[in-house]
C-alpha cells in the first residue's frame, strides 16, 4: 500500500488561531497522515480535539500555519489563485447540519445546481441535466427539483447536500460529522448511500466523526485526535481490536454498545477529570492528565509518534506495553459475525 | 411480572397529548401506558419526533396549559397527576419528580450561581435555613462528583465545562432526593468520553438513593448499559415494552427490530446496513391501522386495523397483531439468538 | 468593587476621552456651516464693514477654525467655556443656573417612564395574546408614535388650561419651593415621558416573554418553583439588562427632546437656551451647553456600563 501516490496527505501540519496578543490557539500541530485513492479514512476526536478544523485545512478552507497539506503530492497553495479555485472543486465537503448549509429561499434543483453555476463551465441545460442525475443518483425522485428545504426532513436534505457535492465529480469527500444530526434508521440509509456512491465513483471519503459505531463501521483505517495531535492511527480493525493508546483505549470503552447484560464483555474504562484548555495543553504528553498509567516521564518529555506495529501507530511512551482492552464495538463484531 | 408485584410508582395509562394548532387540535401522543416500579430504571426510546419528550414533560406537567391538553392517567403513587390541581403538582416538581434536560447551559439561569440554583430548589420545598439550604447544595454538588463544591457553588453556569454544567443539573434534580428522575437525551450534547461520566454518576445516585429514572433517549447503547426495562414508541405511540435484554435479542416489533438492526457497530464492517425503508409518518397525517406499516416488511392485510397495545407471555406488551408469529432478528441474527 | 470593575472604569474613561473630542468637533464644524456671522449680529444691523471686522478679530473668529477649537477646548477642559458673545457671562454660569429646570423635568420623566412602564410592560409579557397584552401594546406602539411637543400643547389645553390643575408655563426651584417647582415639572415630564413610557413597555414585554419561554425558566418550573417567585426573581433579573439599556436610552432622548419641551412649556433650561442662542448665533453658550450634555450623557452611560457588571456575572468575563 505504500507504493500508491497517496491523494490527500498532510505532513507536520499546524493550523493556529491567534486568539490574544500572547495566546494562540494550535488547533491542529504537527498532524501528519496519507489517505490512498478510494479508501475511507475516519478521524475521531471528541469536542476541542481540533478534528473540524484539520477538516477544513484538507479541503483548503483553513490555510496551514505550519506543515503542508498535500494533494496528489503537490502543496494547492503553490498553484495561481485561479487554478487553486478549480483544483478546489476536486475536494468537497458535507457538513453535519444540512439545514445551516441549504438556503431556505432555493429550490432543491437549483441549491443541487449551484456548484456547477459558480464553476461556469457547461452550458445551462446541461447544468440542469447533472443536477437531475446526481439529484437520481442519491435517491430523490424528480419531483423533489421544485420543492424547497422545509419540504423535505432531515435524512432527504442531507441526500440534497450529497447530490450537490457529487454534481462537481470531486475524488475527495470529507464528510465532517455528516450523520451526526439523523436518527438511527436514516442513518443507516445515508451511510448505505455514500458507500454505494464510493463503489461507482471510486470515491475517497474522510470521514470526521465522534461517533465510534459510524466509524468503525465505514473507515478501512482511523486517526485518534486529542487536542490537536493524533494519538493513534492504523488500520480500523486493528485500532478496535488492540488499541494502542489509553487515550484509544478510554474513548472505545465509553461508547454504549447496544448488549444485553450478559454479552457484554470488556470493562468499561472511564476517564476521570476534563479536557485541558486547548490553548495551554499539559507539558510532555497531553493525555497524561486523564491517563491512568501517566508517569514522570510522561510529564518531562513528549511521546514520539512511531509505528509501534507495521502499519499502526501511536503517540505514548508506553504504546504496546500497556494492558488496555478491545473495543466493545469489536467485541460485537466479533460475537455477531 | 416481577415488577407488577410491587405497587407501581408510576402508572401511565392511556395518555394522550394534544397541542393547539391554529383553530383546531393536533395529537402529538396517543394512549401512551407503561409502569415503573420504585428504584426501576426504564429506558424510553424512539427516533425524534415521537412523542417520548412530550411524554417527559407530560409527566412533569411542564407542557404549557394554554396550548395543549392532556387525556388519561398519570397515577404517581396511586395519586392522578393529571387531576391534581396545578399548585399541588408544583408541589410534587422538584421534590418527587425532577426532571433534567439535554441543553446543560440553557437549561440553567445564567446570572444565579448554580450554588443559589440548587438552594432554592430545596427551600422551595423545605423549611430549611439559608446556612443549611447551603450546606446541603454543597453536598450535593460534591455527590454529583463536582470537585471542590464549597468554591463552585458561587460559580455561574458559564464558568463550567459542559459536563461539569449538567452534573450541576443533576445536583439541582436531585438535592430534594425525589422518588422519580426524568432525564431527557441528559448526554447527548456531551462527548462520549463525558457521557460515560455522567451515564456512571446518574445510575450510582439512582441506586444509592433507590430513586427510579425514565431514561429518555434515542441511544439504545445508551440504554442497555442504564436500564433494565425499554419502552419504544413510534409516531406517538408506544409500540413494544419488556426487560432490555430481552428486547436486544427478541425484539417483537418490527420498528424495534429495525432500530437495533440499523446500529452500524451491530453490523459486519463495511457490511450494508439494514435501514428501515421510508420515513416516519408526520402528525395530524398517519396512517389508519397500524402507523409503522407503511414501513413495514411484515405488513399484511390485518395492520390497516388499529392495534392495540396487547400483553405478551411471558411478559412485556406489543402493538403488532404479528407479534407471536414474527421472530425478528434483534442485535444478533436470528440463529444465533436462539 | 474588585479589580475587574476598576479596569473597566479604567478603560471606560479613557474612552471617554475621544468621544468628547467627536462630539465637540461635531458641533464646532456643525456651526460653521449655520450661515450668518455672530460678528455682524453684535454690530447690529448699522455697522460698517470694518466694525465687523474689528469684532471678528476681537472675539478671534478671523483665526482659522482649527485654531480656535484648540483654543476652545484648551479652556473647556479647565472648567472655562468662555463668555456669552451677547452678553458677555460666562457660559458654565449660565449653563449651570439652567441645568437643573433641565434635570428635574428630564429626571422626572425617567422615573415616570420606569414606574409605569415597567409594570406595563410585566403585565403585557404575563398575559401574552390575551386582550390585556393587546391593549398595552397597542397603547404603546401609540405612545411611540405620538410626538411630545405635541402632546404637551395638548396637556397644557386641557390640565393647566382647562382644570387649572397645574401651571402652565414656567418653572420654579426645586431647593426653594419643592411643591412648586414638581407643580411645574410635572406636565413637562409627563409629555417627555411618553415616548420612554412605550419604549420600556415595548422592550420589557419582548424581553421578558423570551426569559419566560427560554429553557432555563422551564427547568425553575421543573424544580417547583411558583410563578410568582420565577417572574420576579429570575425573569425581572435577567431582563434587568435589557431595561438597563432602555433607560439610557431613554434618559438621551428625553434630554435631546427638552430643547422642543421647554419651548412648548417656557421652561428656562438647557434646551431653551441653545434654541435662543442658536438662533443670536451665540456659538460659545451652544458649544458650551452641547459639551456640558455630551458630559452627562458620557458619565451615565458609563454608570450603566458598571451596573450591568454587577447584574450579569457574564459582562465581566474579559
Amino acid at each position: 500500500m505504500t507504493a500508491q501516490q497517496p491523494l490527500v496527505a498532510t505532513r507536520d501540519l499546524g493550523v493556529h488561531f491567534r486568539l490574544s496578543r500572547n495566546t494562540v490557539l494550535k488547533a491542529v500541530d504537527r498532524v501528519s497522515f496519507d489517505v490512498l485513492p478510494g479508501e475511507t479514512f475516519g478521524i475521531i476526536g471528541e469536542s476541542g480535539s481540533g478534528k473540524t478544523t484539520l477538516g477544513r485545512a484538507l479541503v483548503c478552507l483553513e490555510a496551514p500555519s505550519a506543515g503542508q497539506v498535500l494533494h496528489q503530492g503537490r502543496d494547492p497553495y503553490e498553484l495561481s489563485r485561479r487554478q487553486l479555485r478549480q483544483h478546489r472543486r476536486n475536494y468537497q465537503v458535507v457538513f453535519q447540519d444540512p439545514n445551516a448549509a441549504l438556503d431556505p429561499r432555493m429550490t432543491i434543483l437549483r441549491s443541487v445546481r449551484e456548484p456547477l453555476d459558480v464553476a461556469a463551465t457547461m452550458p445551462r441545460a446541461q447544468r440542469d441535466e447533472v443536477a437531475m442525475q446526481a439529484m437520481e443518483r442519491v435517491g430523490l425522485s424528480p419531483d423533489f427539483a421544485a420543492r424547497y428545504p422545509h419540504e423535505l426532513s432531515g435524512g432527504q436534505k442531507q441526500r440534497v447536500c450529497i447530490a450537490r457535492v457529487l454534481t462537481l465529480r470531486p475524488s475527495v469527500i470529507v464528510c465532517d460529522e455528516a450523520v451526526a444530526a439523523l436518527d438511527v434508521s436514516i442513518q443507516a440509509d445515508i451511510l448505505n448511500l455514500l458507500a454505494d456512491l464510493q463503489r461507482e465513483f471510486g470515491l475517497t471519503y474522510i470521514f470526521i466523526t465522534h461517533n465510534l459505531g459510524v466509524v468503525g463501521h465505514i473507515s478501512d483505517r482511523v486517526a485518534v485526535m486529542y487536542l490537536g495531535r493524533l494519538v493513534e492511527m492504523g488500520e480500523t480493525e486493528a485500532v478496535l481490536a488492540r488499541p494502542l493508546h489509553p487515550y484509544t483505549n478510554a474513548l472505545l470503552s465509553a461508547e454504549p454498545v447496544a448488549l444485553p447484560s450478559h454479552m457484554r464483555t470488556s470493562q468499561r474504562v472511564i476517564l476521570s477529570g476534563e479536557l485541558p484548555s486547548p490553548v495551554s495543553p499539559p507539558s510532555g504528553c497531553r493525555f497524561r492528565t486523564r491517563c491512568r498509567f501517566a508517569q514522570d516521564l510522561c510529564a518531562a518529555k513528549e511521546p514520539e509518534w512511531s509505528e509501534v506495529e507495521p502499519g499502526h501507530w501511536a503517540a505514548c511512551h508506553f504504546a504496546g506495553t500497556l494492558p488496555v482492552t478491545s473495543s466493545p464495538v469489536h467485541g460485537v463484531a466479533e460475537v455477531v459475525a | 411480572m416481577d415488577h407488577a408485584v410491587k405497587q407501581p410508582l408510576l402508572e401511565v395509562n392511556k395518555l394522550s397529548a394534544f397541542f393547539r394548532a391554529g383553530r383546531g387540535e393536533v395529537q402529538v401522543t396517543r394512549d401512551v401506558s407503561f409502569t415503573m416500579a420504585p428504584g426501576e430504571m426504564v429506558g424510553l426510546v424512539g427516533e425524534s419526533g415521537c412523542g417520548k419528550t412530550v411524554t417527559g414533560l407530560a409527566l412533569m406537567g411542564l407542557l404549557p396549559p394554554a396550548s395543549s391538553r392532556l387525556e388519561g392517567k398519570i397515577l404517581l403513587q396511586g395519586q392522578d397527576l393529571i387531576a391534581m390541581p396545578p399548585s399541588a403538582k408544583r408541589r410534587l416538581r422538584g421534590r418527587r419528580i425532577s426532571m433534567i434536560f439535554q441543553e446543560p447551559m440553557s437549561a440553567l439561569d445564567p446570572v444565579f450561581t448554580i450554588g443559589h440554583q440548587i438552594s432554592e430548589t430545596l427551600r422551595a420545598h423545605q423549611d430549611v435555613s439559608r446556612a443549611e439550604a447551603r450546606n446541603r447544595a454543597i453536598e450535593a454538588l460534591a455527590r454529583v462528583g463536582i470537585p471542590e463544591p464549597t468554591l463552585r457553588y458561587d460559580a455561574y453556569p458559564h464558568q463550567l465545562s459542559g459536563g461539569m454544567r449538567q452534573r450541576a443539573m443533576i445536583a439541582i434534580a436531585l438535592v430534594c432526593e425525589p422518588q422519580l428522575l426524568i432525564a431527557d437525551e441528559p448526554t447527548t450534547a456531551l462527548d462520549v468520553t463525558v457521557q460515560a461520566q455522567i451515564v456512571d454518576v446518574l445510575g450510582e445516585l439512582c441506586a444509592r438513593m433507590g430513586m427510579a429514572m425514565l431514561f429518555i433517549t434515542h441511544d439504545l447503547g445508551l440504554v442497555s448499559q442504564t436500564c433494565s426495562r425499554l419502552v419504544t414508541m413510534y409516531a406517538g405511540e408506544v409500540v413494544e415494552e419488556g426487560r432490555v435484554d430481552d428486547i436486544l435479542l427478541r425484539p417483537r416489533h418490527p420498528y424495534s427490530s429495525g432500530l437495533l438492526r440499523s446500529l452500524p457497530a451491530l453490523t459486519q464492517r463495511k457490511a450494508r446496513l439494514p435501514a428501515i425503508p421510508g420515513r416516519v409518518p408526520v402528525r395530524g397525517d398517519m396512517p389508519p391501522g397500524c402507523r409503522f406499516q407503511p414501513r413495514c416488511a411484515h405488513a399484511q392485510l390485518p395492520c390497516t386495523a388499529p392495534q392495540p397495545l396487547r400483553a405478551m407471555q411471558p411478559q412485556g406488551e406489543v402493538r403488532c397483531c404479528r407479534a407471536e408469529e414474527l421472530i425478528l432478528p434483534g442485535v444478533l441474527p436470528v440463529e444465533r439468538a436462539a | 468593587m474588585n479589580r475587574r470593575q476598576l479596569l473597566l472604569i479604567g478603560s471606560r474613561l479613557l474612552q471617554v476621552v475621544p468621544v468628547v473630542i467627536l462630539a465637540t468637533v461635531a458641533i464646532f464644524g456643525l456651526l460653521q456651516l449655520v450661515p450668518g456671522d455672530p460678528a455682524a449680529v453684535i454690530a447690529g444691523e448699522y455697522a460698517t464693514a470694518e466694525r465687523i471686522a474689528d469684532i471678528r478679530r476681537m472675539l478671534g473668529l478671523d483665526r482659522p477654525v482649527w485654531e480656535q477649537y484648540v483654543v476652545w477646548l484648551g479652556h473647556a477642559v479647565q472648567g472655562d467655556l468662555s463668555a456669552s458673545l451677547i452678553t458677555g457671562q460666562p457660559v458654565l454660569d449660565e449653563v449651570l443656573r439652567r441645568l437643573p429646570n433641565t434635570l428635574l423635568i428630564t429626571v422626572l420623566a425617567l422615573v415616570l417612564a420606569v414606574l409605569i412602564g415597567v409594570p406595563l410592560g410585566i403585565l403585557a409579557a404575563t398575559r401574552v395574546d390575551r386582550p390585556t397584552d393587546r391593549i398595552v401594546t397597542t397603547i404603546a406602539s401609540l405612545g411611540v408614535a405620538v410626538p411630545n411637543f405635541w402632546l404637551g400643547m395638548i396637556l397644557v389645553g386641557f390640565f393647566a388650561l382647562g382644570l387649572g390643575w397645574f401651571p402652565t408655563t414656567g418653572a420654579a426651584s426645586l431647593t426653594q419651593d419643592p411643591l412648586r417647582a414638581l407643580s411645574h415639572a410635572a406636565l413637562p415630564a409627563l409629555a417627555l415621558a411618553t415616548g420612554g413610557i412605550a419604549e420600556i413597555t415595548r422592550q420589557l414585554r419582548s424581553a421578558l416573554i423570551e426569559v419566560l419561554s427560554s429553557q432555563y425558566v422551564r427547568t425553575l418550573h421543573a424544580k417547583g418553583l411558583s410563578n410568582a417567585r420565577i417572574l420576579w426573581q429570575h425573569g425581572l433579573k435577567n431582563v434587568s439588562l435589557t431595561l438597563l439599556t432602555v433607560v439610557g436610552l431613554v434618559f438621551n432622548r428625553a434630554l435631546g427632546a427638552t430643547v422642543a419641551i421647554e419651548a412648548v412649556f417656557a421652561i428656562p433650561g438647557t434646551g431653551s437656551l441653545v434654541v435662543a442662542s442658536a438662533t443670536n448665533k451665540d456659538f460659545p453658550v451652544v458649544q458650551g451647553v452641547v459639551f456640558v450634555l455630551v458630559l452627562i450623557v458620557i458619565g451615565l452611560n458609563l454608570m450603566i456600563d458598571l451596573l450591568y457588571s454587577l447584574l450579569d456575572p457574564r459582562v465581566n468575563r474579559r
